[in-house]
């Protein structure tokens, strides 16, 4: 009796039959999206030139060229100071300094919008100083939506850059000095240099965050592709012209990611294996400490403290005020729902393609994991434009059930959860898996015995994170959500939007502690590697 | 000294039956043609060593015997079943044992538990007995409750030795196990090793590029190339009769003396050696020559001199340099100082005659 033969022995087969169906749900949206953005009517094209494109085009390239520079400019800075010199308390704020990330746009934007409303903080400051208020500087305005985006996103920038200077070997700089290089020189062409690729990366991730942005420009009245696509598709119910507008910034977002790709391949390239030595952070005096210190202070305060500290006293008042009724409860049990569903869906289906990924590489396995992690990249009206048409054809009995919204947060958040767990498959040896086949023990028991308790810890990491974003999750959920069913960034949302700003303040403040969950577990993973290199 | 357990291999003369037969066994990785065209037998209860260099396949036919990889073509059987070809048995039903190079100690589980994770379908009290017996066996009696990390380098072989055969496997393999390990654990480590698997009669495969470690535990070798088989023999047959100029080399350090075949003997530089060959008209050919083969004492007229000298103990090695600015090494005990530069008169009297035709 011959049997046929398999290429890989055991389950590879129904693993990867399994993967490349999961990949294709994560793909469809996209292609469709991009069909029917590919096939429309030209007509519907200058149309929305004539209407759209002509505001929102200029608008998004304006946001993304004054942001890029403003990110730049707060994490090279913060890095720099961080990673070149010494003094005081550098050890807490160079973990302070990512504190940002837990905070969403959209609530940066609700938080100083509260705080600059008429009558507000900043209001009160600006008449005891200059006086007359109707000349202080707007934050629905260019500048107010840029300096928002950037004060989110720098983090980005400071993380990537930070890492590179860490990285850099002294040798380079000691080379340099030997031959008598000028210290502006120096640091121009050694220290800049080394560290552009990780720059470049970090400005590549938040130039990708605002393409995705949706809250706070929605927030601000700032009209950019997402807030285009989101009215056209839920205001003028235009799916082909909803698709179209996704067209460009899905290009704009591929082209970023494969910059990011690129520059972060390059930073790997400099790390010199043998000889490790980075060059000793400076010791600052008194006054320089005091400087850098002020430095860091200033932007933490703006991005974290003072908007965490309002929201803080806001939500205190809120529940002073009755906040904490049923209504609140349920918002707060939708979420923690529907997140611990897309989370839990996002694990396990990203399963297969990060064990394929991680034990058996090759040109297929690669290709369903990249497919599966085509979303992430992608603004979440994009991937709810392309959900809401991909139901409409195939299964139009989903609209308005939960099932559509999870799917969003699937193909959105899948690619956490799956490179999660890729990173924790391989840092399992192989030969654990083969000692308990060779053992006696079958396919089941070894995934059940062996594997699943070694990669615990990074399918559960993986799990937060997404729960984490689902929570923040804004145009999807508001675009997929069944009727009625309000999670707290869409009352974050609502409730702001309309200048209600107490009332906000409850689910904000939920949000922002549940994104420091994710937050904190990323600090630790990073301090036990510090710890790891200096040993 | 031959002396061996009644119960392995060849000179106990025990058993010839086949206990894992390859047949015919063609693996490629993408391209590259790792195994060609390989058959080799192990026989029930021996000790047999794969032996080559790295890259050479030996780990790749260990895997495929183990079932962790599947041949491009031929067969595999072990024991009476079929496990590769017609057929496909996975590695949890083989009766196969693997001793990894890395040990490949479940991280998550005490020792205890490492051990038992192959002993399935026993009562708490029977398992408890079966892991003290198998922990007394390596010698760790009272390490159950440790973890793998909590354990020396050697302790980690000796559990992942236990733990391959408690569920008493009809073949055991082992992946260069002792190459982790520093030169005098290693030594004490194989020959214990050796203990305890000639008291069990295991059928055991070792894999190795390392020839001293091949010698001193197998009954036979297979010494590989390319994927290919060169010789399979005893230790003895591969130090003493290789069949090729590169087992020749891999077992041990060899001159080659060019000579040429007249009649029955071999003429060379450094002597004629009648050994009784086939007549087959003057042929050229080389002579190998291992150091153990070459004596020599000093002589003002000897035709070689000192060239240089290796202190390594108990011996030392000389590189005597002959008049054609060719040169042979030697081996004696240390005891004796040799001047370098001193004259020489060379005494060989090589136990087997090899010659392999010349290559230019």
């Amino acid at each position: 009796m011959h049997r046929t033969k398999f290429k890989f022995p055991d389950q590879f087969p129904y693993l990867i039959t399994l993967s490349i169906g999961i990949a294709a749900v994560a793909a469809i949206p996209i292609i469709f999206t991009v069909y029917s953005a590919a096939t429309v009517d030209p007509e519907l094209w200058r149309r929305l030139y004539d209407t759209r494109l002509n505001v929102i085009l200029p608008n998004t390239i304006m946001l993304l060229i004054s942001v890029g520079g403003m990110t730049l400019l707060m994490g090279v800075t913060t890095a720099w100071i961080v990673t070149r010199y010494d003094f005081r308390g550098k050890g807490i704020w160079e973990w302070l300094l990512m504190l940002p990330l837990a905070i969403p746009g959209y609530v940066l934007a609700y938080a100083y919008g509260s705080i600059m409303a008429p009558g507000g903080m900043a209001q009160t400051i600006w008449s005891g100083i200059f006086g007359d208020v109707s000349k202080m500087p707007s934050l629905y305005s260019f500048w107010g939506v840029s300096l928002i985006l950037s004060l989110v996103n720098y983090p980005y920038v400071y993380l990537l850059t930070r890492a590179s200077l860490l990285n850099q070997n002294i040798k380079y700089i000691e080379a340099a000095r030997t031959l008598r290089v000028s210290k502006a020189k120096l640091i121009w062409s050694i220290n800049i240099r080394l560290a552009y690729p990780g720059m470049m990366a970090g400005l590549a991730l938040a130039l990708m965050e605002v393409m995705a942005d949706f809250g706070t420009v929605a927030l601000l009245r700032y009209p950019t592709f997402t807030e285009a696509i989101y009215r056209q598709m839920t205001a003028r119910f235009d799916p082909s012209g909803a698709a179209a507008l996704a067209l460009i910034p899905v290009a704009m977002t591929f082209l970023l990611l494969n910059l990011e790709r690129h520059f972060r391949g390059r930073r790997s390239f400099e790390q010199t294996k043998g000889g490790f030595r980075a060059e000793s952070p400076k010791k600052l005096n008194l006054k320089t400490s005091l400087f850098a210190t002020a430095v860091i202070i200033l932007l933490i305060s703006l991005a974290f403290f003072i908007p965490f500290a309002l929201l803080i006293t806001m939500a205190t008042d809120a529940i002073r005020n009755g906040g904490l009724d049923g209504r609140f409860i349920r918002f707060t049990l939708n979420t923690i729902i529907v997140s611990a569903l897309g989370a839990t869906a996002a694990s396990i289906l990203a399963a297969p393609a990060a064990y394929l990924h991680a034990r058996r590489p090759g040109a297929l396995t690669r290709a369903v994991y990249y497919t599966s992690s085509l979303g992430y990249s992608l603004p979440g009206p994009v991937v709810a434009v392309g959900i809401l048409l991909t139901a409409s054809i195939f299964f139009g009995w989903l609209y308005g059930s939960i099932l559509l919204l999870l799917m969003a947060y699937v193909v959105r958040f899948m690619p956490i959860a799956l490179q999660s767990q890729d990173s924790a498959i391989s840092l399992v040896s192989k030969s654990m898996e083969e000692a308990s086949r060779t053992l006696g023990a079958g396919v089941w028991r070894t995934f059940k015995a062996i594997l699943l308790p070694l990669i615990r810890r990074g399918i559960l990491a993986g799990w937060v994170v997404v729960f984490v974003d689902c929570m923040k999750e804004l145009p999807a959920t508001m675009m997929l959500r069944p009727l009625a069913f309000d999670t707290l960034a869409v009352r974050v949302w609502i409730e702001a939007s309309e200048s209600l700003w107490e009332m906000a303040a409850l689910p904000a403040i939920l949000i922002v502690l549940a994104g420091l969950a994710p937050l904190i577990m990323m600090i630790k993973r990073m301090k036990v590697k510090n710890a790891g290199e200096i040993a | 000294m031959l002396v061996k357990s009644p119960k392995t291999g060849l000179w106990g003369g025990k058993t010839e039956a086949s206990q894992v037969s390859l047949k015919e066994i063609t693996k490629s990785f993408g391209r590259v043609t790792v195994i060609p065209n390989l058959t080799l037998e192990i026989k029930k209860g021996e000790f047999f060593s794969l032996l080559g260099p790295s890259g050479c396949g030996k780990t790749t036919i260990l895997r495929l015997i183990a079932g962790l990889e599947e041949p491009d073509r031929g067969n595999i059987i072990i024991g009476e079943s079929v496990a590769a070809g017609e057929c496909w048995l996975p590695p949890e039903k083989r009766k196969i044992g693997l001793v990894f190079q890395d040990y490949a100690l479940f991280p998550h589980m005490t020792v205890f538990k490492n051990i038992a994770f192959g002993l399935t379908g026993r009562g708490k009290n029977e398992l408890k007995q079966k892991v003290r017996e198998l922990l007394d066996m390596v010698g760790l009696p009272d390490e159950e409750r440790r973890y793998p990390h909590e354990l020396s380098g050697g302790q980690q072989q000796r559990v992942a030795l236990a733990r391959a055969l408690a569920p008493s496997p009809e073949v055991l393999l082992l992946d260069e196990p002792f190459s982790n390990l520093d030169a005098d654990l290693r030594i004490e480590l194989r020959t214990e090793t050796k203990r305890i698997l000639e008291e069990k009669g295991t059928t055991s495969i070792l894999v190795t590029h390392d020839r001293e470690e091949a010698f001193s535990l197998s009954d036979r070798i297979g010494v590989l190339n390319g994927g290919k088989v060169e010789q399979t023999g005893t230790p003895h047959e591969i130090y003493h009769k290789p069949a090729s100029r590169f087992v020749a080399n891999f077992a041990g350090k060899a001159d080659f003396i060019p000579g040429r075949i007249e009649g029955d003997s071999v003429i060379s530089d450094i002597g004629v050696f009648k050994r009784g060959f086939a007549p087959c008209g003057a042929v050229p050919v080389d002579l190998m020559v291992r150091p153990d083969d070459v004596d020599f004492v000093p002589d003002e007229k000897g035709e070689a001199v000192i060239a240089a000298a290796e202190f390594l103990g108990p011996e030392s090695i000389f590189r005597l340099a002959l008049p054609g600015g060719r040169s042979i090494h030697s081996v004696k005990p240390s005891k004796i100082k040799y001047q370098t530069g001193s004259r020489v008169k060379i005494h060989l009297d090589p136990a087997h005659i090899v010659v392999f035709p010349r290559e230019d």
